[in-house]
Order: C-alpha cells, then structure tokens, then sequence
C-alpha cells in the first residue's frame, strides 16, 4: 500500500470515528470537527457571502446544518469534502433568490480588517492587504458560478474531482467554470489597472 | 488566420493537466502567439492573487455563537425526545387504548367533515381563461430568426428560444465604440447579430447566457 492510500485510509477511519462519537452522543466530538473546519467553513463563507459582515453568521448557518445532518454521513466522500459541500449548499440556499449575488457586483471588502489573522507581524500583513485587496474585489464581482469553482480552485486547493464532488457537477463544466471565472478575473484586473 | 488557444486550454495548461502532446502543441503556438502568452500570464497573475490571498481567522465569537445555537437545538430535540416518550407510555397501559381509539375516529370525523364542507362549497361554474384573440399567432408571427437562432420579442429587446426564466450572468454593453470593439473581438457573432437586432437582447453566447445592449439600428455607431 503506498503511503497516499495508507494516510487517505487513516484518515477516512478517523472521520469515521469521530462521526461515530457524535451519533452516540458524545459532544466532544463536535467541537473537535468545529476546530478541524472553523478556519475552513469561516474563508468560505466569506469568499462566498454577499457582504464579508454576514461570514460569520453564514459560518454558524453552516455548523448548525452540519451538527444536524451529521449523523447521516456515511463515508463515501472524506469528512472534508462532505463538509464543503454542506458548506456551498448552505450559501447556495441562503442566496438563491437574490439576483446581485448571482449578477455582477461590486462590495466593500473595509470589514475584513476586523477579523484579519493576527498571526501575522504588521509589516506583512499590510503588504498582503495591498496586494490581495485588488483582486478581492474582483472576486466579489464574479458570478456565484464562477466564484465558487475558482474558490475552490485556487484559494482552497481543491482538485477538479474534488469540485466536481462537491458541486455536484461534471468535471467538464468545473473546468469550464474554473477557467471562465479565471478569464473573467484576468479582464476585471487588467480594466482597472 | 491564426486560432489563439481557448481560455479552458490555457487555463488547464497552469494547472499542469494537459497531456504531453497537447502541451506540447499549445508551448509551440504560444511561442508564436503573443496574444496568447498575454491571456497566459495574466490568468497566471490572478491565479498567484488568489493563492496568495491571506487567510482570515474565525471571530473569536462564533465559537460561542455555534455553541449556544447547538444547545438551542439540543433542547429542541430533547423536547420532541420527551413528547415521544409521554406517548409511549400512554399507549403502554391498556386502559388507555380505547380512549385513544375514541380520540383518533373524532379527529377524523371533523376532518372529513370539514373536507366535505369546503368541497361542497367550491363546486361552482369552471372559469376558463382564454388568452385574447390573436396574441399567439402575434408572438410567432413577430420572433425573428438570425444565422440559424430565433429571437422572440420582449420589453425594450429580444430573448432567444430557451431562454425563458434564465437570468443571464453578464452584462456586455455595446453601445459605446469602445465597449462594441471589445466585446466584438471577444465573440464575432455580435456583430452580425447588431445588424438584425437591436435594444437588450438575451442570447447564449459559447457556455454562458449574457444579456447584450445593441445600439438603434438607425444610430450613427
């Protein structure tokens, strides 16, 4: 077994197990899979909420959905992936009727300075700032469609199967997304500059 | 006549899942095209943005947040727990069963009275509605075909056959020379479909439905 397979199965025991706890009532366990994903859910909702100020209430949407529907994970995917997709679909349903969050737009990115990782020495996080808040906004503008594909892509990392799994979409139209969206962004920064 | 490479191919070209003939094929043509190492460096200038955007850490607050909220929802369902629990007992003790049965027939006694009575008093003469005489015909009499696609008309423009209920995910405004060029270069068919249409057109351009502002037709641009 080469070392891949043996961690992705170590780790697909480890979701199972921690589920487990969950279904015998053990809360715990929910607080270590809030630990494991709060910094995961939290960036995604804020990539994907209509205004970065609704992140951390969308983020709590999300939690309260997961410790709901929990029980019902059955392992098909990895505990990640279910988790993303809970995530994606809680924004989906929150937003779907509200036509500027799927259209073009444009939003102030001001509040994500109160909740910016302190971790970070001064020097670059302002740096960091300067450079990401150009294309922040250019992300803000993008097409729920789009955005999400390219979120997933490349700010979470995400392999195309992986999107296709959690979008439930064919791998042909995520990479059609992904490069659209991409396209779409490359136009939006090159008018402003 | 040069054919510059797709934005889904350069775009899978960065991420390294071309195979080695067509990457191969696409560095000899970007070695000729510079319009093309263009798109390319700059779809890899947002990729790099993207990845190098900072990471936000979560509000202090939302872990308290999420765990008042579970605890709500613990309560809830402790109470649905209880109620079951209640009944299930009742049901348990044998002198309970008949008044549960007398319980159940006068529920559905009310019910199907009610049922019946509201039945009784909807029936009444079918309305039929009929549209106004001619507006069918009108309809397909005034869409328009051009090069292979039918438009019907709508308020202030057209709407392409199937597109009805789409919410178009872009906006392509060509009635300023500048934006007509732009957006002209970047998908050919607007410019003979200008020529036939004008005002808001919905249409479906390659994967995506756009709306597109089309200048009068009697307009100097």
């Amino acid at each position: 077994m080469s070392a891949v397979t043996a961690t992705t199965a170590a780790s697909g025991e480890a979701d199972r197990r921690l589920v487990e706890r969950h279904r015998y009532g053990d809360p715990q366990a929910f607080e270590d899979l809030y630990d494991r994903f709060s910094p995961m859910v939290f960036n995604l909702a804020l990539r994907m909420a209509a205004e970065p100020a609704d992140a951390a209430d969308l983020s709590q949407e999300i939690f309260l959905r997961i410790y709901r529907h929990m029980g019902k994970f059955r392992g098909r995917s990895s505990l990640k992936t279910w988790v993303y997709r809970v995530a994606l679909n809680c924004c989906r349903s929150r937003y779907r009727h509200q036509l500027w969050w799927r259209r073009d737009r444009i939003s102030e990115p001001a509040v994500l300075e109160s909740f910016a990782d302190r971790r970070r020495g001064p020097e670059d996080h302002a740096l960091a700032q300067d450079a990401g808040e150009t294309v922040r906004r250019a992300l803000r503008q993008l097409p729920a469609n789009f955005r999400e594909a390219v979120v997933l892509r490349d700010i979470e990392g995400l392999s195309y199967e992986e999107i296709a799994t959690i979008t439930g979409l064919r791998l042909g139209t995520v990479r059609s997304r992904i490069a659209r969206g991409r396209d779409r962004l490359r136009l939006l920064l090159e008018n402003e500059a | 006549m040069t054919h510059h490479s797709s934005v889904e191919q350069l775009s899978i070209y960065l991420d390294d899942r071309l195979d080695d003939s067509e990457r191969r094929r696409l560095e000899g043509h970007l070695a000729d095209c510079e319009e093309c190492r263009r798109r390319l460096a700059g779809m890899r200038h947002v990729v790099r943005g993207l990845e190098r955007l900072e990471r936000t850490a979560p509000p202090p607050h939302l872990a308290q947040q999420v765990g008042q909220e579970i605890r709500l929802e613990v309560g809830r369902q402790g109470f649905v727990e209880r109620v079951e629990h209640r009944l299930g007992a009742l049901m348990a003790q044998p002198s309970m069963l008949p008044t549960f049965a007398l319980v159940v027939a006068l529920a559905a006694i009310v019910y199907l009275f009610a049922y019946g009575l509201e039945r009784h008093q909807n029936r009444g003469v079918p309305v039929i509605l009929e549209p106004p005489v001619g507006s069918v015909g009108q309809e397909v009499a005034q869409s328009r075909e051009v090069e292979g696609r039918v438009f019907a008309p709508q308020e202030a423009g057209w709407r392409e056959q199937g597109s009805a209920g789409v919410i178009p995910t872009l906006v392509l405004d060509l009635t300023t020379a500048v934006g007509a060029a732009r957006w002209v270069e970047r998908y050919p068919e607007l410019e003979r479909l200008s020529r036939e249409l004008d005002g808001r057109v919905v249409l479906r351009l390659e994967e995506e439905w756009v709306e597109v502002i089309l200048p009068a037709r009697d307009s100097p641009e």
